[in-house]
């Protein structure tokens, strides 16, 4: 506590209209101010795998576990070309992560099951790809929205350089209001102290505003929904 | 030289350099033609959308303090730490000190704007701590020794061949004429820094009231990385970055990301409510954010200027200016360049040198019109010209050609007068210098009022 505390809010509440002339705070649809509000209520995971591609990440369906065990299978030898073989792959528990994990053994033997807390971030940096869960895939805007609950902390998800979100049918919403409005109402942020929406791989245009992929975040990104 | 002559020459050498004109040109057709396609296919009505955005924002101004107090009261709830800071000194002295406190060694760092108006690096580097930028366009500024160009896109200025001769010089980089592998000199030059800082520091895109968290916009990933790896996290943030509500976000991710890249959403939008809690993986130990004043109270008291608090530095008013495209960001040396920056920073402690900005400015209201908080920039600019010219003391030459001017001006006889003397002293005018820039205009043959009687 600091004298400059009295002394900044004094001074905004000495210039603050008088309360019976102040404006309300006014209330927001999205249905009323975004134009692919129509497609993405008709068919939100559809619209969801539009935007996604259209932002350079890649979409996956699986109907039941074992189909999306088969995908992620077909998935990541293709990456087993990065550095670190040792460390090639970690993931989070996660009840979704171990079903489909435990559906071929490929997988459950060369995807790490690791405890975030026990690696230092320069250990952790050595890993070429991430799996996590995710709370909600916003279908207007193509986002992903995670927390540190769904995502097994907050370096999972931006450290490797490819990332790989595995979701469900019942996590898609159709706007970010609507996400976010979940996400308070279940009081998430009483258990997670940090939440991020992704939309797309990491980019930058700050040189000659030419578009490159994976500026620092992961350049790969990839969405599998199961279900 | 005062700080308005050196202002005046830098212009006039910025102007006449076409290759500057011609980069900055560039870039901006790039974004002019990102941001028209997104508006329309986003935005049902971006009218309607920016006058929402102002009209929540003017709620949140009227009722600032409060929602400063709810911010901090439920961010500190969750083991967060506030530091009220009145001065941009104050502001630069804590974080030093907490630095020192904590016997950091390195401190890396996403684009924060804020950071750049309390000189935070300069004070760090001074108190033998190294600091990284991590944003690639503030890297680059940060390894040519130079401040940011831009607020929301800092090395507009420099062309691919420029940036591969500095990572050449400064990181020992192969040359290469690729943007992509430019990115990737950058990617694993910094890569070993997230993992190995001490403290991260960051700045807030907004601060919400009703969830006691910050958010952060950016496309890159390194203000992620910035929050996930270092032991501590600082936030540095001007008091009137709140919004309301956590749901507010769902109109201003869209409104900031279309108007500052053309993006419908910016690539990470992070939400940080505090510290890592004691059954997470990861993240910081501890989170500060500085709540920054520094004249923005002040401002707050002026009636016209208050609206000024609503920016969200998307950077809309640059890119549309003809006078920042014209004499570029630096010429300006001020944190916040453009029309903007010539509204708040005569205001900001320590900076009533600046009012020569007003004049920096046709007052064309383009800077109005693209802002998508519905400010009236161009009519604040006037604002600040005209109080330029009261408390400033005119030589007598200009006080006198002014009151000649204004007596001519007020009646329609003298003004005909004023008029038949210029056309004949017409001839005269090759005495007055004229050079590529500028040159006399000359009259035409017949007044307005002429042309309307004749043609009546």
């Amino acid at each position: 506590m600091n004298g400059a505390r009295e002394q900044i809010l004094q001074n905004l509440r000495k210039g603050a209209t008088p309360d019976s002339t102040r404006p309300g705070l006014p209330q927001h649809e999205d249905v009323a101010l975004y134009r692919n509000f129509a497609p993405a209520q008709s068919n939100p995971l559809q619209t969801f795998a539009q935007k996604l591609a259209a932002l350079k990440g890649e979409f996956y369906q699986a109907p039941d576990t074992a189909a999306a065990a088969k995908i992620l299978r077909e998935l990541l030898p293709a990456a087993e070309s990065l550095p670190h073989k040792n460390k090639f792959a970690a993931r989070h528990p996660a009840p979704l992560l171990d079903r489909i994990c435990a559906a071929d053994h490929w997988l459950a033997e060369n995807v790490q099951l690791i405890e975030p807390q026990k690696i230092s971030s320069p250990d952790f940096a050595e890993f070429s790809i991430g799996l996590t869960t995710v709370d909600f895939l916003v279908a207007r805007t193509g986002s992903l929205v995670l927390s540190t609950t769904t995502a097994g902390g907050r370096r999972l998800s931006v450290l490797p350089p490819f990332h790989i979100a595995i979701a469900t049918p019942a996590q898609v919403v159709i706007s970010l209001d609507e996400a976010l409005n979940a996400y308070h109402a279940r009081g998430e942020a009483e258990r997670s102290s940090y939440a991020t929406i992704i939309t797309g791989p990491s980019r930058t245009s700050d040189i000659e505003k030419i578009l490159v992929l994976g500026a620092h975040g992961p350049k790969r990104l990839t969405v599998l929904v199961v279900g | 030289m005062s700080e308005f002559s050196s202002f005046l020459s830098r212009s006039a050498s910025k102007a006449s350099d076409d290759t500057h004109r011609w980069k900055i040109a560039k870039a901006i057709a790039t974004y002019d033609a990102a941001v028209a396609t997104t508006k329309a296919n986003q935005f049902l009505d971006w009218q309607a959308a920016r006058h929402l955005a102002a009209a929540i924002k003017n709620y949140t101004l009227e009722n600032l303090a409060d929602l400063l107090e709810q911010f901090e009261s439920n961010f500190t709830a969750r083991g967060g730490k506030i530091f009220w800071a009145a001065t941009a000194a104050a502001a630069a002295k804590y974080v030093v000190q907490l630095a020192q406190q904590r016997q950091a060694k390195k401190i890396v760092k996403s684009k924060s704007m804020t950071t750049e108006e309390i000189n935070l690096n300069a004070q760090l580097e001074q108190a033998g701590i190294e600091v990284r930028e991590s944003d690639l366009g503030e890297l680059i500024v940060q390894l040519a020794g130079e401040k940011p160009y831009h607020i929301v896109t800092p090395a507009m200025h420099k062309s691919k061949a420029e940036i591969s001769q500095l990572f050449q010089e400064k990181l020992q980089a192969p040359p290469t004429e690729s943007a992509e592998e430019l990115t990737m000199i950058a990617r694993r030059h910094l890569r070993q820094d997230y993992v190995t800082a001490d403290i991260g520091i960051t700045g807030a895109n907004f601060i919400i009231a009703d969830a006691g968290a910050i958010s952060m916009t950016e496309n890159e990933g390194n203000g992620r990385l910035t929050m996930a790896c270092p032991r501590i996290h600082i936030v540095v943030a001007g008091i009137e970055k709140v919004i309301p509500r956590l749901t507010d976000l769902s109109l201003f991710l869209p409104l900031l990301a279309t108007s500052g890249t053309g993006q419908e959403i910016s690539c990470y939008n992070s939400i940080v409510y505090g510290p890592r809690r004691h059954d997470e993986d990861d993240g910081p130990e501890e989170m500060h954010v500085i709540l920054l004043d520094n004249g923005r109270s002040q401002l707050y008291h002026r009636p016209h200027f208050r609206e000024a608090l609503r920016c969200i530095r998307c950077g809309a008013c640059l890119n549309a200016c003809p006078v920042f495209r014209t004499i570029g960001g630096h010429t300006y040396n001020v944190t916040y360049q453009g029309p903007i920056g010539a509204v708040i920073s005569p205001h900001y402690n320590g900076l009533p040198q600046y009012q020569h900005l007003a004049f920096a400015s046709s007052l064309c209201g383009a800077c109005s019109d693209v802002c998508p908080v519905h400010i009236d920039v161009h009519h604040l600019i006037l604002e600040n010209r005209v109080e330029a010219v009261r408390t400033t003391r005119q030589s007598w030459p200009w006080r006198l050609a002014m009151s000649m001017f204004a007596w001519m001006m007020r009646s329609r006889q003298r003004l005909n007068l004023l008029r038949r003397l210029l056309h004949w002293s017409q001839p005269l005018l090759f005495l007055v210098p004229s050079n590529r820039r500028q040159r006399v205009p000359r009259l035409a043959a017949k007044t307005f009022a002429e042309l309307w009687k004749e043609n009546k």
